[in-house]
């Protein structure tokens, strides 16, 4: 009886590492019970989201000022550090937005529903960032991944369900060959713990090919998740589909997710330089064919989701640029891409939901003449594009100055060449990424037409609010990073 | 009001800007009055600190710059990298006051040219006041992400004035404006990017190594002590305050050892050293602007589709923006690249102005024929600082100054008969000498002015670049007689063009009313009378400019050569 009150005592203590997505889950379960009992549940139910999760943003917060040192949990299957807080914090803000652009869209069908799968994909999310055991990683993928496939339906329109199934088809199989990887790995290390010295031994004692192979199997699951070249293929068809807030979710948060258990799993594999090959050089050969593949799709692209799909694709390109410095100030500087990529990206997205809702706007030549009607919006995107081309007085270009920055510094310590060709890569793609990030900006100023359109006079809205609230970060990051980078900068890398 | 002298230049078009733009559209024909009213009070600012300005170096001394202004800015910690410090600096020096002048008396004319603007006025004079905001603050920023801030934004309100209120070509226009701009800039950031990582800033590198309490007290004893510190490799990474400012960039000791652009230990970038690799990255960021033969090919789209006060600012003062940051950017920070590849910048130089030159005469549009002189023109000012000689490099400034004034009246010139007959080709007039006498006039003046007449500023200009040229020690002497062709040609095709245009008989083709060829209203001679004025001035009495920039230009030069010199010296090692 003692032995299983001390493995209470010890779980309770547990539950202090996932209180946050403890948190979600009994929020979860209140919304399907008001969404059974309540009549008019609309407005009820998206106040009872937007709290909830502020909540879980001040649960997470205080997790990231309280963690100094790693706190492992579930005998090592999570670890909470504060580099994992901080992401965790970007999603809960990011959700936040998403809640905000989804309500735009009135007739959303099966809202409670809407809300509950984005919150089952934040969980997913904050379990997979923590993950410190390659099956968690698989069932946190899997959690997000199942979510996500439901939610890419909820047009409810054929393209929304032939998407759907085909992301389901191609996540499955990608997660298959990721797990296929996990077994590999298994059977050489006989551990799943991957930070683990177990683990790490038996790597340096392995032979080399079985080793690559196992690695890049999993890599392919990661790189499905956050839409890297050769695995991007899914994103436009399921992007242009999907209901916008979910793509607007899908543009950044799983994204992020993946992205940072990329980067922790990737450390571990490149046994920090020693082993057989430089994973550093196979990301970097991954992010410049990912920025060109992203840049170069989306310039021909007349549909504004799915140009906006291929954006995304782009960035991770420049996200996986940033981490192929390897180094930590690299790791900071692309916790501030992404902090800045969210900003923006949602920004983008937000406007995209506003105009295809009220307007049905779903090609660039429909945003024609617009600065007639809406001003300040059509100001606001100009800025959000300018900002993802990255150039000043915004985020966007702080974001990619510090990325760059740190690929010059670590080509200059280590003389690796293909540092050099990513830094030139990344500033070529920045001037051909301008030729669609001006298309809508280019449509709104320069085309007239649509007179059609008929603005709705009301300049207390929300899309106002959030879109200038948006900007506002954006120009703030510009002109003073000082205090984004402050944050960044307690945080720590140790696991 | 001195304290903030240039920070007022910079924040009144955009405090004025804000204003127009939040002001309802009932009040449309105010907008252009806010507008002239900046300007001229930009002008009067200008005029006050040309009285008030000493003839200090500046260039590579802190100290010696005028009405600087002084803060912190961006101040991020980069862990194991150290810090990165970038600084609201602004001040002026001989090299850039005389820039700050012509800007707001450029400014000025192309608002009164802009004053028939109905169109969408209010969005044109708030894109307006954005570019005088921007274009001032390239000229007086002495921290390169400051310029750069400046610089870039220069593009946006450009692109949106070209791409809306421009011809028929104008989307096709802007958009290869934007596109060959931003290329260009993209490579000053990669330098940019380079120069930051490679340098500190030994005054707050001072307070990181707690040498002293705070930047204000530190002497210039703790600054050597700092830089050989730094030498010695004593300096741990996470001490370093990396910086942008431009004075500091320009001292070779502040250079971090080992790091990508350091003298000492050269780091080969495609089999060159990375300083030279820099220096010419450089170069084609701001050739582009300039523009150079053979990157010149947006320039003759964006004049001819540009409104009439686009172009005058295009000409008057943007070509200069591009020639002054290679000047402070390029050339000051890599003097060595500047020696070494004197030859090339001297040859693209001379290439331009024969080219350019020779298209001037080939064009049948009076504003391409204009926009190609243009390019003839700023050929000269590369060969005067490939001279590295202070004729050259003085020569160099007074033509930018010279070029501002004349183009912009070239450009008026050109806007004048546009807006009477909506055509601009040359072929469609001859014998306008009888219906608008006036104009001729003032075409024959300019046309004179700028090819070079004694007696007008244009003369002055070339004439100090050649001598220089003719007199330096690192270019051939035959660029400057090859350059000297340009002018022979330069009065080929005005000539011509008079002689086409403006002599025989009244011939009118391209269904064109003679009765629109009105001669010259008040507002126009409003625009073209400072101008002559201007032109004649500073070309009968040199030294109003002279004085301003003689102890930058002799300090510059033979820092240049010099300094040049001798890190030619330690890298070919």
């Amino acid at each position: 009886m003692e032995g299983l009150g001390l493995k209470l005592e010890l779980i309770m203590q547990y539950f202090q590492v996932i209180l946050p997505e403890l948190f979600l889950v009994c929020l979860l379960v209140i919304l399907v019970l008001v969404d059974l009992v309540v009549k008019e549940k609309r407005g009820v139910l998206i106040t009872l989201t937007f709290v909830g999760v502020l909540v879980e943003l001040y649960l997470v917060t205080h997790q990231y000022f309280d963690t100094t040192q790693p706190v492992s949990g579930f005998f090592n299957l999570i670890l909470l550090n504060s580099y994992a807080a901080f992401w965790k914090m970007l999603l809960s803000v990011s959700t936040l937005v998403v809640i905000l652009i989804a309500t735009i869209n009135k007739e959303q069908k099966r809202l409670a529903e809407f809300l509950t799968l984005i919150l089952t994909i934040l969980i997913g999310a904050n379990l997979l960032i923590m993950s410190s055991n390659l099956l968690m990683i698989f069932l946190s993928v899997e959690v997000i991944s199942i979510a996500s496939y439901i939610i890419t339906t909820f047009a409810f329109n054929r393209g929304s369900a032939e998407s759907g199934l085909k992301y389901l088809l191609f996540g499955a199989a990608a997660s298959a060959v990721m797990l296929y990887g996990m077994s590999l790995l298994y059977a050489q290390t006989l551990t799943l713990e991957y930070p683990s010295q177990q683990f790490l031994d038996a790597l340096l004692e392995a032979e080399p090919l079985p080793l690559i192979v196992s690695f890049v199997l999993v890599l392919a699951g990661l790189f499905f998740k956050i839409a890297a070249f050769p695995f991007h293929i899914w994103a436009p068809d399921i992007y242009t589909s999907a209901p916008t807030s979910a793509v607007a979710y899908f543009s950044v948060v799983p994204k992020l997710a993946g992205f940072a258990i990329l980067t922790k799993v990737v450390l571990v594999f490149n046994l920090f330089g020693q082993g057989p090959v430089n994973w550093f050089t196979l990301l970097s050969i991954t992010a410049m064919l990912t920025l060109v593949v992203g840049n170069f799709s989306a310039i021909w692209q007349s549909n504004v989701k799915r140009m906006l799909a291929y954006s995304s694709i782009a960035h991770t390109g420049f996200l996986l640029a940033g981490f192929a410095a390897f180094s930590e100030t690299a790791l900071q500087h692309v916790l501030f891409y992404a902090s800045v990529y969210l900003t923006m990206n949602l920004g983008a997205f937000l406007l995209v939901q506003y105009f295809e809702v009220k307007h049905n706007f779903t090609k660039v030549e429909d945003y024609k003449g617009l600065i007639n009607t809406y001003p300040f919006l059509s100001i606001i995107f100009l800025i959000f594009m300018i900002s993802l081309a990255g150039l000043p007085p915004t985020g966007g270009f702080t974001a990619k100055y510090l990325v760059f920055s740190s690929i010059w510094d670590s080509y200059s310590t280590t003389g690796n060449q293909w540092l050099f060709y990513l830094l030139i890569f990344g500033l070529v793609n920045t001037v051909i990424s301008l030729f669609y990030y001006l298309k809508i900006p280019f449509y709104m100023i320069f085309r007239t037409g649509a007179d059609s359109v008929v603005a709705h006079k009301n300049n207390l809205s929300l899309e106002n609010f959030l879109g200038g609230l948006l900007v506002l970060a954006i120009l703030l990051i510009f002109f003073k990073p000082d205090w984004l980078m402050g944050m960044i900068n307690s945080v720590s890398f140790a696991f | 009001m001195q304290d903030y002298l240039l920070s007022i230049l910079i924040f009144l078009p955009l405090v004025a800007a804000l204003v127009i733009t939040f002001m309802p559209g009932q009040y449309a024909e105010h907008f252009k009055k806010i507008a002239l009213g900046v300007s001229v009070f930009q002008t009067l600012i200008a005029a006050w600190a040309y009285f008030k300005f000493q003839d200090l170096a500046g260039v590579t001394d802190a100290g010696t710059f005028q009405f600087v202004e002084r803060a912190s800015w961006i101040d991020l910690s980069l862990g194991s990298l150290g810090r990165l410090s970038a600084e609201y600096f602004i001040g002026v020096d001989g090299l850039s006051i005389t820039m700050v002048l012509l800007s707001t008396v450029i400014l000025l004319i192309a608002v009164i040219s802009a004053w028939n603007i109905q169109d969408r006025a209010k969005g044109f004079f708030s894109l307006f006041l954005v570019l005088n905001a921007s274009i001032i603050g390239c000229f007086i920023a002495l921290d390169f992400l400051l310029f750069y801030l400046f610089f870039e934004f220069m593009l946006l309100p450009m692109y949106f004035l070209i791409g809306l209120w421009g011809g028929p070509r104008r989307e096709y226009a802007s958009i290869k404006f934007f596109l060959y701009t931003l290329l260009g800039s993209i490579f000053i950031l990669i330098v940019m990017i380079a120069l930051n990582l490679s340098t500190i800033d030994p005054a707050k590198t001072a307070v990181e190594l707690h040498l002293v309490e705070a930047v204000e007290n530190v002497t210039p004893a703790i600054i050597v002590e700092v830089q050989n510190m730094l030498s010695k490799g004593q300096v741990l990474d996470n001490q370093m305050v990396h910086t942008f400012n431009l004075v500091s960039m320009t001292d070779a000791k502040n250079l971090i050892p080992g790091s990508i652009l350091d003298l000492g230990i050269v780091k080969i970038i495609f089999g060159y050293p990375a300083r030279f690799v820099a220096f010419l990255l450089i170069f084609i960021g701001f050739a582009i602007k300039i523009p150079v033969v053979p990157v010149h090919t947006w320039l003759p789209d964006a004049h001819v589709e540009a409104p009439t006060s686009i172009s005058v600012i295009l000409a008057g003062v943007l070509l200069k923006v591009g020639a002054y940051g290679l000047l402070r950017t390029g050339i000051l920070i890599f003097p060595e690249g500047a020696l070494k590849y004197a030859w090339l910048i001297g040859l693209l130089g001379v290439i331009s102005i024969l080219y350019g030159a020779m298209n001037a005469l080939a064009s049948k549009d009076l504003k391409r024929l204009i926009a190609y002189s243009s390019v003839s023109h700023m050929g000269f000012v590369l060969l005067g600082f490939a001279a590295i000689t202070a004729e050259g490099l003085g020569g160099s400034i007074y033509q930018m100054v010279s070029h501002g004034i004349i183009s912009a009246g070239l450009f008026l010139i050109a806007g004048v008969i546009y807006d009477r007959t909506h055509n601009r080709m040359i072929e469609n007039y001859s014998g306008l000498a009888h219906v608008m006498p006036k104009y001729t006039v003032v075409v024959v003046i300019f046309f004179f002015a700028s090819l070079g007449l004694p007696g007008f500023s244009g003369f002055i200009a070339e004439i100090f670049v050649l001598l220089g040229a003719f007199s330096s020690m690192v270019i051939s002497k035959w660029l400057m007689v090859l350059a000297t062709f340009g002018l022979v040609l330069a009065a080929g095709y005005y000539l011509w063009t008079i002689q086409r245009m403006f002599y025989g008989k009244l011939h009118l083709k391209g269904d064109i009313d003679k009765n629109v060829l009105v001669d010259m209203n008040i507002r126009e001679w409003i625009m073209f009378i400072p101008l002559i004025v201007l032109a004649v001035l500073l070309g009968i009495f040199p030294h109003f400019i002279l004085d301003l920039i003689n102890a930058s230009v002799e300090t510059a030069t033979s820092f240049i050569f010099d300094t040049g010199l001798e890190n030619l010296k330690i890298i070919q090692k």
